[in-house]
């Protein structure tokens, strides 16, 4: 039964991959997106409901798999070097020959041995199963109407849609079998197909801009690629295994502290923490659901499920501690940096670096709150982050324009969309919903690393005011705005639901904690298969039960709107604007002429220059990283 | 028993909050050589507010003046209830937050300016309220009030640095000069009211209201500092308010670049200091 649920959730999305670029007809494509994001909606499900499983291929079918999986890991690395003599970029080139050197000589060293517990299903790959499988086909089917809108205001000869739409079922099929795979070989298979994914879709557009940036993405993807490979070499020396949980059950940690900080730089690069976030910045130019794939379900949650998955391994030492740091320092860095932002998609961006900043913190932080927190963090971040990407993408084919000023009066021209990026922005600042409870509990469980905390309290407030910036301005009022929008199911049909499904996660945080967080911790930290241990479940968070605090804000709005009611205006006036209005935002000035009244957000370009602050900040993360390596390699 | 102190919160709470601010303004004007108003007045004034016409720009104005009442009372029956510190300040932060939106949402340029005028104040003084609740945990191990307040031991002798930085950034939560640029008065011109110009009649009243409960929230933070001894924790509150009045009239507005850099720099430095010095007293 796994075993089928595992083709239909790797191979089957790969499979269809080919299929839809080969058959170009669209609606034959729609069906297959269709059918695609039911059936590994279906499949997750049922593989949670199975639980916990090894599974084990033997034989032929084992040996023919890890070449052809060994094959193709090469034709990236040949993928990557061809692209590098096209850009005519020699670093892209060398990367992919270091990438490409040490993968053959590991391969020969090891005499293509493959790993007979081919796969391992955990309740972390669940909780990654759960995010990849449901927010993933939902941005998928979103994407079928948006980028028919796309095509329609580039003015292309032919579609190239088949290709947009191949890879991303190639790239979900990838992550699952990434989150999946017990075989480390395997994992930086995967990891490289994600690499490769994310670079064919950042350059879809064909652009200047897009190609750039794509080329970009794939040097720094790759960079990680070569740690990850180097990483995989220092274990096998050490262990002599490549299994990941005969790995993770080595109880020596010094052996392994140097391939550790490997596979974590690896997963720095993925996650896109400071100072390898330009890639991530940059993928803005893409169509906006490979952003919202991109920074919520797949590719930076890569990096994070890699460095959570070890952690096991690392957890209280130097390279924890320095990791935790760095995290830290995204976190508050990332943060400062969006205050500056006027463009909404790099507002987002910047959040998405900031909170993959926290998460890498909460993983690294040796308390059983940080490792709920971490894990409830990637869960809701993915799940809101999704929904206010697809949302900027909706009001920008509406209104076109991604610029924040331009969106005054949104909520009157887009009602629907309005009010579900709102939804969105709330649920990753407010109480009662689950983001920032993981900060309250970032600082209360790093009281033992003061710096790390005094990090999560700066970026806390920078946090603040660029999210209520972004809040404020899509409830902004403008007189003139008129409605504009139109609805498809298959449009706002997906935002709806993953709104739903932000508001369900944030309620029922402590049952989700329970049914996979504490397994999870039971069988990685504690080495039991035990899954039901007391002392790891919880009934709340030092007093915070979720469903008490939404009862009680659900109580408090009802007030408000029996109060509201009561006070509900009876008469409308203009605004004062220092003199007689003539008019919405006009009034009459000194000279009497008439004289328009605008108002920008703050953004503190001049103090918060991008430029000169992401130098800065590139130069502080590098030195910790410098640092990080400097004192584990003696 | 709790629901008979939500009850009590709720009551009390703007009464003390409504007879603090009338002492203020006798205090101010006794300070300014004038009589002042009678000791109810701010009562006088909110029951007038009350009963005028609700004249508004936009609809859902007055719904932010609501929340920004419903969630200042909710932070301050959590206080009382003494829960977790943390949470309390993150509740508070979404008081303040409707307070902001509620700005936005007005078609004005004044108005907005005091929303950022106000987030930038957020941005300087909420470091320093979580930097004074993290020197709490240093000193009695725990983040919940009730714990705290069974540590025998004056807070304010372990945190006196807190406590300056945290009185300084009271100045600027409680909106007074030289640190009330997000809601200047009219008579000073440049903002014309900032924050809640648009909102006049009952909204106006909501909102007095919401920060009567804030001032007795603030300040019952503030006793927290002495909270193992009652007469001094009052004492304390009473010579910390006098304070905040006296440099209210003695201090002209300043601009937020010099609050920002005069709470990051000095303000939060003192603050390390002392989180530094309990950490290491505590638990190294």
């Amino acid at each position: 039964m796994v075993s089928y649920l595992l083709l239909a959730m790797i191979l089957l999305p790969m499979l269809l991959a080919a299929v839809v670029l080969a058959v170009t007809d669209r609606r034959f494509r729609n069906v297959c997106v269709l059918m695609v994001s039911g059936i590994l909606m279906v499949s997750a499900l049922l593989i949670i409901k199975t639980g916990a499983a090894f599974v084990e291929i033997h034989g032929t079918l084992a040996e023919v798999l890890d070449y052809v999986i060994f094959a193709a890991d090469v034709a990236i690395s040949l993928i990557a070097l061809y692209f590098g003599f096209k850009f005519r970029s020699i670093v892209l080139a060398v990367l992919s020959i270091a990438q490409l050197i040490p993968l053959v000589l590991f391969h020969i060293q090891i005499n293509f041995a493959g790993v007979e517990k081919a796969f391992h299903i955990d309740h972390l790959s669940m909780i990654m199963l759960l995010l990849v499988n449901i927010i993933g086909p939902l941005i998928a089917v979103y994407a079928l109407h948006y980028m028919q809108e796309h095509e329609h205001h580039q003015h292309l000869t032919a579609s190239r849609q088949h290709y947009f739409f191949a890879t991303i079922l190639l790239f979900l099929g990838a992550m699952n079998g990434l989150v999946m795979a017990n075989n480390i070989n395997w994992i930086h298979f995967f990891w490289e197909v994600t690499t490769l994914c994310s670079f064919l879709l950042i350059g879809h557009d064909q652009t200047e801009a897009a190609l750039a940036n794509a080329k970009r993405a794939l040097i720094i993807n790759f960079f990680g690629g070569v740690a990850f490979i180097l990483g995989i070499m220092f274990i096998y020396s050490r262990v002599h295994t490549i299994a990941v949980h005969e790995i993770l059950t080595y109880s020596d940690v010094s052996v392994l502290l140097i391939p550790m900080a490997l596979l974590v730089l690896a997963g720095f690069t993925k996650s896109a923490q400071i100072p390898f976030q330009s890639w991530l910045l940059g993928a803005m130019v893409a169509p906006t659901p490979v952003s919202a794939l991109l920074h919520s379900s797949t590719m930076v949650k890569a990096g994070i499920y890699l460095i959570f998955r070890f952690a096991p391994v690392f957890l209280g030492t130097w390279l924890a501690d320095m990791s935790a740091l760095i995290g830290a320092f995204t976190f508050a860095a990332a943060a400062l940096l969006a205050i500056s932002q006027t463009n909404a998609k790099r507002i987002l961006a910047y959040s998405t670096i900031s909170n993959l900043g926290l998460m890498i913190t909460l993983i690294c932080i040796l308390d059983i709150y940080a490792i709920y927190a971490a894990a409830l963090l990637i869960v809701l971040h993915g799940v809101s982050k999704a929904l206010l990407f697809l949302c900027v993408g909706t009001i920008e084919q509406a209104i076109g324009s991604r610029d924040l000023e331009d969106m005054d009066g949104i909520r009157q021209r887009l009602p629907l969309t309005a009010f579900l990026a709102t939804f969105g922005a709330i649920s990753m600042l407010l109480p009662p919903f689950g983001v920032l409870i993981t900060k309250w509990i970032g600082i209360e469980v790093t009281a033992s690393l003061p710096p790390v905390m005094f990090l999560i309290i700066l970026g806390s407030a920078c946090t603040v005011f660029f999210w209520a910036k972004f809040i404020g301005k899509l409830l902004s009022h403008n007189p003139e705005a008129e409605k504009i929008e139109t609805l498809f199911l298959t449009y706002q049909g997906p935002l709806a639901i993953i709104a739903v499904l932000a508001l369900i996660t944030s309620i029922f945080m402590i049952e989700f904690s329970n049914m996979f967080i504490a397994p999870f911790i039971s069988s990685a930290y504690l080495g039991s298969s035990d899954q039901t241990i007391p002392n790891v479940l919880i009934s709340d968070f030092a007093g915070f039960y979720p469903p008490a605090f939404f009862a009680v804000t659900a109580i408090a709005l009802l007030l408000v709107f029996i109060l509201y009611n009561w006070l509900k205006p009876k008469r409308y006036v203009q605004p004062f604007l220092s003199g007689e209005n003539s008019g919405h935002n006009q009034f009459y000035s000194l000279s009497d002429g008439k004289f328009n009244a605008g108002f920008r957000n703050y953004y503190f370009s001049s103090v918060l220059n991008e430029h000169k602050l992401t130098y800065l900040m590139n130069s502080i993360a590098s030195a910790l990283l410098i640092v990080l390596f400097g004192v584990i390699l003696r | 028993m709790n629901i008979q102190i939500i009850a009590a919160t709720i009551l009390l709470a703007p009464v003390i909050g409504g007879l603090i601010a009338g002492i203020d303004r006798i205090i101010t004007a006794r300070m300014q050589h004038r009589v002042g108003p009678p000791l109810l007045q701010p009562f006088y004034d909110v029951l007038k507010l009350l009963g005028k016409e609700n004249i508004a720009v936009t609809n859902d104005q007055s719904l932010y003046a609501v929340l920004y009442l419903v969630f200042n009372v909710i932070t301050l029956v959590m206080f009382v209830l003494q829960m977790d510190l943390l949470l309390i300040l993150f509740m508070l932060l979404l008081a303040v937050a409707s307070l902001v939106l509620g700005a936005m949402s007005a078609n004005s340029p004044f108005s907005k300016i005091g929303a950022q005028r106000e987030l930038i104040a957020i941005l300087a003084y909420e470091p320093i309220l979580i930097s004074s609740v993290v020197g709490m945990y240093f000193v009695t191990g725990s983040f919940s009030i009730s714990r705290i307040l069974q540590i025998d031991r004056m807070l304010f002798i372990d945190l006196p640095l807190l406590f300056i930085a945290f009185t300084y950034v009271l100045t600027i939560k409680l909106r007074k000069s030289p640190f009330d640029f997000s809601t200047s008065h009219h008579g000073h011109q440049e903002l014309v009211k900032g924050l809640t110009i648009e909102y006049s009649g009952p909204s106006l009243a909501m909102i007095e209201i919401a920060h009567w409960y804030e001032t007795v929230l603030l300040l019952l933070f503030a006793g927290l500092f002495f909270a193992n001894n009652l007469y001094v924790a009052v004492a304390a509150i009473a010579i910390c308010y006098f304070a905040e009045i006296l440099v209210d009239n003695i201090a002209a507005r300043l601009t937020w670049q010099i609050m920002l850099k005069s709470t990051w720099i000095p303000g939060l430095l003192i603050a390390v200091v002392n989180m530094v010095w309990v950490y290491i007293k505590y638990h190294v």
